[in-house]
């Protein structure tokens, strides 16, 4: 369950007024529901995701995620939160690029903790249809496969919460089409809740609830 | 002019940065302005004072007496203003009471009434002219207390308790005077003892210019003005015949000099050491900062600009920092130029001080720069193959190419650094030796980093996390990271390979000082005649041991049958040291078997059977640098009488052991009746007894030179401790460049470790794992580099003791292991540093800004 209430974000602008990006953002999201986040560019989507990621502190408002506040956890409780109960997809798919695909979920799965990583993140590798891409480097993938690398390393962990930043954004239709499908099967096997900031109103409509931001406020839910 | 904008641009918005770059830089090039600015200016010095060094033209020297007449033979010398005669030798001056007697080897001069023909030499009170009295060395006045003797005394017991006269040779002569300054001398740190300076009667009523005395003949001339000094020096050498050696000015000097030179040399090389360290800085630096600008190239593509856009606007930045980065090196190189005689002290001769300003060595910072242009041609040339696609493809790192000229501009760049080394070597043996042994080094860091980096991987699993990520890091860029290691590395060999060495010189100098098994006085051009008498004194010293080696002079004639002069001729472009060794005086010794410091390498050594035999023995470096062979047959002239040996044997000589060893012995039936003096060899533990021993000796057998190994030992510790110093200041900015090409390379490629601190943090990764995956990281790079570089220093230094001097050398692994820990602290402080900002960059901010 994700709970937000009166949630406002300053960031300090260059003429030393506070620049506010978000403003008394008010959502409950239950457990292994989805949510995508839409509005235009420099709405505050991904600072609302940075938000719940655990990333971003926000100036104002309470965050729960899982039933955690994050508001009451300390930077190094904040990175144990994100690694056991967060999975992370980016835009960009943000590999490390000289390790191999498998070794970008193994070190994941370390970070998380997990007591057994390595057959983890294989079969983690295999959900997602890589079992055959195992010791490529990302400079030897596709785009497709690298953001599948990217799933796989999101959900390694099974972690409550997905949260996944326009992650179809920098692919190809027919690929893009096929992450997105990916990400819904896993938020569907897995139970996981799942939030997803995207541009695309095609995309927007699979989810179970909709959030649109203009100008930091929350203009319809 | 759109590259010159945009390079314009670049710079403008991030000038705090280049700055920095241009700082770390200027550092390596300053180390090699200012030891090439140094060694330049003393070499132009030398040749400048070269008249002053010598205190004349030209120099007809001769070893040993029988060259009286050399004034005569020369008296027709077109063009010659002046002459002057000059006998040199090492004798033993002693002063004060028989209760504190004061005892030493000294290196004296005895000149005739025309000396000095040139000023530059500085008496204290000024001597007429001619020149009467004793004057004895600044240095020795002041250690001994010595004080000038009212004019016109007689030297007597009472002035030499009165520190006001010395005791040479038969008699005591009162001084007359203090040498302030004597160009020549100066000139060689290594001299044996100080300098004092009598007229040439005086000497020979002392008894001192003698044939058995280690005396050398010189006849100093100079010329009217306006005569050409080539022709002078080639009809001197006609005048003047065979067995005596004839030099200008220049040519003396620079001999006069050969301890400096070498000292220079040795600089120098240092010098190109901090060339190549500077250079690869330059390249670490620029090809990081190159390939951190991929991205920028892929998007101005993106945007239409031609593909050689970037490479024209980055070629123009990296060009400009890598010009002005050597502009401020040599204004930083300069000034420590102009402060380095300082820190050498006294071991440079005041006139051979650089003056002003040093000008740049032009043709090294040319070929320099050369080379560094061709090791970034590769990295500025991807920028133009930069593919607008891979943005999309891979996110914020496109992948690089390889080039098909990247091997040939490395190697282009390898041979120009290697003919820099070459020119700078003394011959084309060791300059080929010296550039095979950087590209060694350099290849075994380089290489085995890379191993490593290719190697890890297959580790991976079994190593911890942070680990993992810390070699990952190194591992994203194996090349740059190879490149910084042998940075590192290169710094750090340098440093201790000098220091070995100097400790394998030092070390076995040092233990002369009595450990049981070497000698530490030696006893020069006994009389057959006063054996006994020395025996006897010893004993009534205490000294119950001694050895003993008989001692006949000769010169080489002929080898082979070929008279030396003809071989002269024929090897006019062989090494300075083969001819010199042919015709200088030769000792000849002889002894019934091989001495412990000695063994065959090729032959046979004659039976110990008392059967007469006409054989030789020669030391097998000597043997090579006369250019003789096994079978061969010498020729020598003993006191005016040919002898003929055969070489049935080459021995193997450890000169270090301090016994008496030779480079001719002949079987003692061929000097049975040749004119003998002796050597004697004791080893006294007791620096007081062994000084009693001495004065003893002296005062009793004043033709007898006594030499103090200790003595030596301690003048040769003291240049060695000047070179150490300056090696090791040179050593420091070697480091502090490595360090800041370190720091300089990690601003440049921060980029890529941001976006990777940040991913990991998101993923969920503490600071305290990010903390250690950096410290691994730093003390991999740090530690693996200095580790590598402390094992070849070491192995370096064993093979040139073992090799080159001779010794069982085992250097320290100490310093090593000090240096090592040092340089892995020093990166880790460094690398942390550096990366303090990425580390503390918002995750976000980072991965939303690709």
């Amino acid at each position: 369950m994700i709970r937000l209430a009166n949630l406002t974000k300053d960031f300090p602008s260059p003429d030393g007024h506070p620049l506010r990006v978000l403003e008394g953002i008010d959502l409950l999201l239950p457990a292994s529901a989805s949510l995508a986040i839409e509005g235009p560019s420099g709405s505050g989507k991904s600072t609302l995701l940075g938000i719940l990621a655990g990333l971003e502190r926000p100036t104002e408002g309470r965050v729960e995620v899982a039933g955690v506040d994050l508001g009451t956890l300390t930077e190094r409780q904040l990175a144990a939160f994100r690694a056991r109960t967060l999975g992370f997809v980016f835009q960009a798919f943000h590999l490390l690029q000289h390790f191999s695909a498998l070794q970008n979920v193994v070190i994941a799965a370390e970070i998380a903790g997990l007591p057994d990583p390595l057959p983890r993140s294989r079969e983690a590798l295999a959900r997602v249809g890589l079992e055959d891409r195992l010791d490529h480097l990302p400079g030897q993938l596709s785009g497709g496969e690298c953001q599948r690398v990217a799933i796989a390393r999101a959900i390694v962990a099974r972690p409550p919460v997905l949260l996944c930043d326009e992650p179809t954004g920098s692919l190809d239709p027919a690929n893009a089409g096929k992450v997105f499908e990916l990400i819904l099967d896993l938020h569907r096997d897995l139970g996981t809740s799942l939030v997803l900031v995207t541009h695309d109103p095609a995309l927007a409509s699979r989810m179970e609830h909709r959030l649109r931001l203009e100008r930091g406020r929350m203009v319809a839910a | 002019m759109r590259a010159l904008r945009l390079a314009g641009r670049e710079l403008h918005h991030q000038r705090s940065r280049f700055l920095l770059i241009a700082l770390c830089l200027a550092v390596g090039f300053a180390a090699f302005f200012a030891t090439f600015g140094f060694a330049r200016a003393v070499q132009v010095g030398i040749q400048r004072e070269s008249r002053t060094l010598l205190g004349a033209d030209l120099v007809v020297r001769h070893r040993g007496l029988g060259a009286e007449d050399l004034p005569a033979r020369l008296a027709s010398l077109k063009g010659r203003a002046a002459q002057s005669l000059v006998y040199e030798f090492p004798t033993m001056a002693s002063g004060g009471t028989s209760e504190a007697p004061l005892t030493r080897l000294v290196e004296a001069r005895a000149v005739d009434g025309a000396y000095p023909l040139l000023p530059g030499l500085e008496l204290e009170p000024a001597a007429g002219s001619p020149l009467k009295g004793l004057f004895v060395d600044a240095g020795l006045a002041e250690a001994w207390g010595l004080k000038p003797a009212a004019p016109g005394a007689e030297g007597s017991e009472v002035l030499l308790a009165g520190r006001r006269a010395l005791r040479l040779g038969t008699g005591i002569v009162p001084v007359a005077g203090v040498i302030r300054q004597d160009p020549g001398a100066t000139a060689s740190p290594f001299a044996l003892g100080p300098r004092v300076i009598l007229d040439l009667d005086t000497a020979r009523e002392l008894g001192l210019v003698t044939a058995r005395a280690r005396l050398s003949t010189r006849l100093l001339i100079t010329l009217a003005p306006g005569t050409p000094l080539e022709s002078a020096v080639a009809e001197a050498r006609r005048l003047a015949g065979p067995g005596v050696r004839v030099q200008g000015h220049e040519e003396a000097a620079s001999n006069l000099a050969r301890p400096l030179r070498n000292l220079n040399r040795f600089i120098q090389l240092l010098g190109l050491g901090t060339l190549l360290l500077a250079a690869m800085g330059g390249w670490a630096i620029l090809t990081a900062f190159l390939e951190g600008r991929t991205r920028e190239a892929a998007i101005l593509r993106c945007l239409g600009a031609p593909p050689d856009l970037p490479v024209r606007a980055y070629g123009l930045l990296a060009g400009g920092l890598l010009l002005g980065s050597m502009l401020l090196g040599y204004l930083l190189g300069s000034t420590f130029a102009l402060l380095l005689p300082r820190l050498l002290g006294d071991l440079l001769p005041a006139s051979l001080g650089p003056v002003g300003w040093p000008p740049p060595p032009l043709l090294e910072t040319a070929v320099a720069l050369l080379a560094l242009a061709l090791l970034l041609l590769p990295p500025l040339l991807r920028l133009g193959r930069a593919r607008p696609l891979d943005l999309l493809r891979e996110g914020p790192e496109p992948r690089r190419s390889g080039l098909p000229f990247q091997s040939p501009a490395a190697l282009g760049a390898a041979l120009l650094l290697a003919f820099l080394v070459i020119r700078q070597a003394p011959n084309l043996r060791i300059g080929l030796y010296t550039a095979l042994g950087f590209a060694g080094l350099l290849a075994v860091v380089y290489g085995l980093s890379r191993l490593v980096l290719l190697g890890y991987r297959r580790l991976l699993p079994r190593l911890p996390l942070a680990l993992r990520l810390g070699l990952g890091q190194l591992g994203a860029r194996p090349g740059l990271t190879a490149l910084l290691m042998s940075v590192l590395g290169m710094a750090v060999f340098l440093t201790l390979a000098t220091q070995f060495v100097k400790e394998d010189l030092i070390a076995p100098l040092a233990r002369q000082r009595g450990d049981g098994t070497r000698a530490n006085l030696f006893l020069l051009d006994v009389p057959p005649e006063s054996r006994e008498e020395l025996f006897q004194q010893f004993r009534a010293l205490g000294q119950t041991s001694w050895t003993e080696a008989p001692l006949v002079r000769a010169r080489l004639t002929s080898i082979a049958g070929k008279p030396v002069a003809v071989r002269d001729a024929e090897q006019p472009g062989e090494e300075e040291r083969g001819r010199s060794f042919r015709n200088r005086e030769q000792n000849l010794s002889w002894r019934p078997r091989l001495a412990d410091s000695e063994r065959i390498v090729a032959g046979v050594y004659w039976p110990d059977d008392g059967q007469p035999r006409g054989e030789a023995s020669l030391e097998e470096g000597f043997a090579q640098s006369i250019g003789a062979r096994l079978g061969d047959e010498l020729e020598l002239d003993v006191a005016g009488e040919p002898l003929r040996a055969t070489v049935t044997s080459l021995r193997a000589v450890r000169w270090t052991s301090f016994q008496l060893n030779f480079f001719i012995l002949l079987h003692p039936s061929l000097l049975e009746d040749a004119p003998t003096t002796h050597l004697l060899a004791l080893e006294v533990e007791d620096p007081a007894r062994r000084a009693r021993i001495a004065a003893e000796v002296a005062a009793r057998h004043p033709m007898v030179t006594v030499v103090d190994v200790a003595d030596i030992v301690a003048r040769v510790g003291r240049v060695l401790d000047l070179v150490a110093l300056v090696a090791r200041v040179l050593a420091g900015l070697m480091m502090a460049s490595a360090l800041l090409v370190l720091g300089a390379s990690l601003l440049a490629g921060r980029l890529g470790r941001a976006r990777d601190l940040a991913l990991l943090r998101a993923v969920g990764a503490s600071d305290r794992l990010l903390h250690w995956s950096l410290v691994w990281e730093f003390l991999v790079l740090g530690g693996g580099s200095a580790a590598l570089a402390a094992a070849q220093a070491w192995l370096a230094a064993r093979l040139y003791g073992r090799h080159v001097l001779d010794l069982d050398a085992r250097p320290d692994p100490t310093l090593g292991l000090l240096l090592m820990g040092a340089t892995a602290l020093l990166t880790l402080g460094l690398g942390l540093l550096a990366s303090r900002r990425s580390l503390r960059r918002k995750p976000l901010e980072v991965l939303r800004s690709e």
